[in-house]
């Protein structure tokens, strides 16, 4: 285990590419929406909501869609069912003790991730600002409502291409996206994760502008960073589950 | 002799198209197989199922007795068409990976075999050509001191003079308390190596034999008996 942490962090420490550049880009509007997303809590709650939020980024941003599947229920690193282009897929270790190495591998790069997390939102701050007061007065219910709708469609398809590819994947939904572009999003998985994180930062800020955000309790706040926390670890273990039975 | 892989009614479907029609078949303890067979005829997904790659399956294989999975993983060496390591390795990194993953890996041998065909430790995988790559992955497969090998295609994109060294190296460096199984349609390639073989088509067993029955009993060698078996086969 221990071997396959330290196998996992070489690889993940190695140079940062173009879309973990962009995604670090987008780290400060997501500091500057979670501000806005607990109003309510102490400096410290504060702290760790961001950590998680930038661990969460960071991860997804990893040029592997292991990381892919952790954060947007959609993993890699190719790991694809009935794909056994893999390294890892050989070695005689359990499915799910590799994920959790991912996972413990992470924690320098989060350390990272919260570090440019924190200074990156204070360089940034003023032209954010601008950007929500933009979000305020130009987009209504119905352009919110669009916008998450357009999402939740983005990470089904993520998860049907990245993950489940054609395994899964129903005839129909080949059949319209045509085989040339699956195979884009089979070879591209790291350059799937970027838009993914742009539109998750983009999206977390406008809801951040929702004037709903305003009736929420700060207990309600609480139970919604729980479940938010909770759900992702239920999702972690349910992919690893998954994977290993479609495989 | 013992068996080290057996299959029942093995049967394996991709969408509509059967690639196992019903596999019943067993493989003893120090030999040397040939799968042999036309593109299509299902070799790959034989072997990915021997080597636990694809668990959704019809029928029963059996590794040592065990069924595919994590256990039967470290004592079956895989050896895939493709490239499967890492684009970030370099040869040094994937000897690690190996001596870090399988107990049975041995360094040293791995390493002998990587100078004996030219291959520098700093060389970085993905750079290499397809003839070096699959010198690489041989090297690095054979390094293991596994009770199975699952050889795919071995021999695609090596050059004749170091496909001989590998082979000799391969039979002197066999051990009776292993098999080796290599699937490929390169039947030349592989003659000198078999002991006994199967013919596999669109997903069945249609023949097996020792080779030396061949060549003994048709006085044929193993290509001509195979071309003679599948000269009106179809291909994919």
């Amino acid at each position: 285990m221990l071997k396959l942490i330290k196998f996992k962090m070489k690889q993940y420490t190695r140079p940062i590419g173009l879309f973990s550049i962009i995604t670090i880009l987008c780290l400060p509007f997501l500091a500057r929406a979670t501000l806005f997303m607990f109003p309510y809590f102490s400096d410290w709650v504060l702290t760790v909501a961001l950590f998680i939020l930038g661990a969460y980024l960071y991860m997804s941003s990893y040029m592997n869609a292991f990381s892919l599947r952790i954060s947007f229920q959609t993993e890699q690193i190719n790991f694809m069912p009935d794909d056994a282009s893999n390294m890892l897929m050989h070695i005689p270790i359990s499915f799910k003790k590799i994920n959790l190495a991912r996972l413990i591998a992470h924690i320098p790069t989060i350390i990272v991730a919260f570090i440019s997390f924190v200074f990156l939102g204070f360089f940034f701050e003023k032209g954010f600002y601008e950007m929500e007061i933009f979000c305020l007065k130009s987009l209504n219910f119905r352009s919110y409502l669009l916008i998450i709708c357009v999402y939740v469609l983005y990470l089904l398809l993520v998860q049907f291409i990245i993950v489940d590819k054609k395994a899964i994947m129903p005839k129909f939904m080949q059949k319209i996206m045509g085989s040339s572009f699956i195979d884009y999003f089979d070879k591209e998985v790291v350059g799937a994760a970027a838009p993914a994180v742009i539109v998750i930062a983009l999206l977390i800020g406008i809801v951040t502008a929702l004037p709903i955000i305003e009736y929420i309790t700060p207990l309600q706040n609480y139970l919604l960073t729980i479940v938010v926390v909770l759900l992702s670890v239920a999702f972690f273990y349910l992919n690893a589950s998954l994977l290993e039975k479609s495989v | 002799m013992s068996v080290i892989l057996k299959t029942n009614n093995l049967i394996k479907y991709y969408d509509e198209k059967k690639a196992l029609d019903g596999i019943s078949i067993e493989f003893e303890i120090g030999k040397i197989y040939g799968f042999l067979g036309p593109n299509g005829s299902g070799k790959t997904t034989f072997l990915r199922a021997c080597a636990a790659l694809i668990k959704k399956h019809e029928g029963e294989v059996l590794i040592d007795g065990l069924k595919p999975g994590e256990k039967t993983k470290a004592i079956v060496a895989y050896l895939p068409d493709y490239n499967y390591f890492f684009d970030w390795m370099k040869v040094k990194d994937a000897l690690s990976f190996f001596d870090d993953f399988f107990e049975d890996f041995d360094r040293e041998k791995s390493e002998k075999l990587l100078a004996d065909m030219e291959l520098e430790h700093e060389e970085k995988i993905s750079k290499l050509s397809k003839g070096m790559l699959a010198r690489m992955k041989l090297a690095i497969i054979l390094g293991r001191k596994a009770k199975l090998y699952l050889l795919d295609e071995p021999f695609d994109g090596i050059d004749g003079v170091t496909r001989e060294k590998i082979i000799k190296t391969m039979i002197s460096t066999f051990s009776k308390e292993s098999t080796i199984i290599v699937a490929t349609h390169h039947i030349t390639y592989v003659e000198k190596l078999l002991d006994s073989v199967k013919f596999l088509y669109k997903g069945k067993i249609i023949d097996e034999f020792d080779a030396e029955d061949i060549r003994r009993d048709k006085g044929m060698t193993i290509n001509e008996y195979y071309l003679e078996e599948f000269r009106d086969a179809e291909t994919d």
